[in-house]
């Protein structure tokens, strides 16, 4: 994949070449680039992945040495380790290495959560096992709100879901302490206005939204669309649209503020096909309700890439050719066999990829003929 | 980084600092919580009951089971009971000296006689379902114990001969902590505070 750099060079070239951009223009353009910093660089990166490494070298070392030493030891160890990530932080920010120093920080979370493991296991403490994940997630986010690094951001909505996912896993139920860690994560990803963060925090609240299908209780049977299945999946996709029609009816807010619009009606849609997929595919169906979902999962899907191809989100438009292929395919799975036959299954598939890709000439041959901007599926027409 | 609250180079020491102290102590307070358990609470020797071998030993720990850890259910109970409520037990010493459950329930009992001893702890997965023989399991936490790599398959054994047992110290609101472990009568594993 060319960076963006590359790209804007061959555009440039190509620009300056039909008269678009004058010399000047592409000096200037370049020189905005330069003094922007140009996106990430690698060391940084390096040393991040680095730390990751170290800090598992350590964790093994200790499991491989560990009855060797005495027990004030081996907390001399930990303490001294933490510290020492955190002092290698302190003395990288004064020597200007601020990439580096992410790194330790990185490394000193790690250590953080290495050391709660290994003390609960020295003193045999068994307690609640995810409240152990969850002083991890508070202890990076607490990393991520006074030192604004991204790596602990990161780390804390990562640890985030896994805490969620550990209280299910133990409980079986739905795990509402869930949204007010998300909401502290999301609230200081927004302050710091970190926007691939805002990424993580939408996966990590589609994720719990997917989950409510299988862990809402059942109030009657007859309660669910989706008559014979027992999960609530029903309420996934509800919640889904809601927040596709909330983040469109607000998109110029989104867009000024976070740069978000089209993520966020992207992440809702996602949740609603989701759960679709989920009603249809994890539970038992009947043959005539799988008909009715499948029918809906491609009116989403189809709906999402008009969506996307009318207002130039190409995003939208390639995540909804891949959920027309997995649902396809999941369809097939699912029914070859039993229900309509092989053959009759790719007759069916075929004639609707064809129905589709009629439908996508049209779109563009309907832009070409409007306003002479052609959003073709799959090209960046509107960024901003 | 992005926009930190400290942006002085002076104060973004202080933020490292700040978050190096609040993690320390976290941890430390961690440890204290527990080295006052192990000091302060009531001592109790309970019996260590055979489990299933291939559930006792995982590499590095073993599990401990008692027998106030299974309880039985009615055969009748048609709905799954919720996994993680509370469940208590009240312990008394009998004459022989053993500690067995003279109360347990699943709200917190009355004022406990001299001699009794609370163990508070939750109910989780439930077995047989299907075969009608319904039991369920209680953790008190107290049922892992971390031990020297190579050492797991002697107490295995010595649990299916019966005899280990576990000293378990207990405070008032009837949290528990491993204080060691009691092979054929003689203390074996001893865990030094610090």
């Amino acid at each position: 994949m060319i960076s963006y750099r590359g790209r804007l060079e061959l555009d440039l070239a190509r620009w300056q070449a039909a008269g678009h951009v004058s010399e000047a223009g592409a000096r200037a353009i370049r020189s905005d680039l330069d003094s922007r910093g140009g996106g990430v660089s690698l060391a940084p990166v390096l040393a991040l992945l680095g730390a990751v490494l170290l800090g598992f070298a350590a964790m093994s070392f200790i499991a491989a040495n560990w009855q060797a030493m005495s027990k004030l030891a081996r907390l001399g160890l930990l303490f001294g380790t933490l510290w020492g990530c955190y002092g290698a932080a302190a003395l990288l920010h004064r020597k200007g290495l601020t990439g580096f120093a992410e790194a330790a920080v990185l490394g000193g979370i790690g250590m953080f959560g290495a050391s709660i493991m290994l003390i609960a296991q020295m003193y045999h403490i068994e307690g609640h096992p995810p409240d152990a994940v969850l002083m991890w997630g508070a202890g990076a986010l607490l990393a991520g709100v006074l030192l604004g690094a991204r790596a602990a951001l990161g780390a804390s909505a990562v640890l985030l879901v896994v805490w969620s996912g550990y209280e299910m896993a133990v409980t079986d139920r739905v795990h509402w302490g869930f949204l007010a860690g998300w909401l502290a994560v999301t609230a200081v990803i927004l302050w710091h206005g970190w926007r691939p963060g805002l990424h993580l925090s939408a996966l990590a609240l589609a994720w719990w939204i997917a989950s409510l299908g299988y862990l809402l209780p059942l109030q009657t049977p007859a309660a669910s669309w989706f008559a014979g299945s027992p999960g609530r999946h029903d309420v996934v996709v509800a919640l889904g649209l809601l927040i596709a029609a909330a983040a469109w009816s607000v998109r110029s807010l989104l867009d000024r503020q976070f740069r978000f619009a089209w993520p966020a009606v992207a992440y809702g849609l996602a949740i609603a096909y989701s759960g679709l997929i989920a009603a249809q595919f994890a539970d038992r169906v009947y043959a005539g309700t799988l008909a009715l979902l499948a029918l809906a999962t491609l009116a989403l899907v189809i709906g999402a890439i008009w969506l996307g191809a009318r207002r130039g989100a190409p995003g939208l438009v390639w995540l909804g050719y891949g959920g027309f292929s997995a649902e396809i395919l999941a369809l097939y799975a699912k029914t070859v066999g039993t229900l309509m036959g092989t053959s009759l299954f790719f007759f069916t598939a075929g004639l609707l990829v064809i129905a589709l890709s009629w439908f996508a000439w049209w779109l563009h041959k309907r832009g070409q003929a409007g306003a002479g901007s052609a959003p073709l599926p799959g090209t960046a027409e509107a960024r901003a | 980084m992005i926009t930190p609250i400290f942006t002085t180079s002076r104060g973004r020491l202080l933020a490292i600092g700040i978050v190096a102290l609040t993690q320390t102590a976290a941890l430390a307070w961690m440890i204290g919580d527990r080295v006052r358990l192990l000091k302060t609470g009531r001592e109790i020797v309970l019996p260590v009951l055979p489990v299933d071998p291939r559930d006792l030993f995982r590499g590095d720990y073993v599990t401990l089971s008692y027998d106030i850890s299974r309880i039985q259910l009615a055969a009748d109970l048609d709905t799954k009971p919720i996994r993680e409520t509370p469940y208590f037990v009240v312990l008394e010493k009998s004459p022989d000296g053993a500690w067995t459950a003279a109360r347990t329930g699943e709200f917190e009992p009355g004022p406990l006689a001299p001699g009794e001893v609370l163990l508070k702890g939750t109910l989780d997965r439930t077995f047989g379902w299907a075969s009608g023989r319904r039991w369920r399991v209680a953790h008190f936490g107290i049922e892992k114990y971390f031990v020297p790599e190579g050492t797991g398959r002697q107490l295995e054994q010595a649990a299916r001969d019966k005899k280990l047992a576990a000293v378990i110290a207990v405070d008032a609101s009837g949290r528990a902590a491993i204080k060691g472990l009691v092979v054929d009568g003689k203390v074996r594993y001893e865990e030094p505070l610090f």
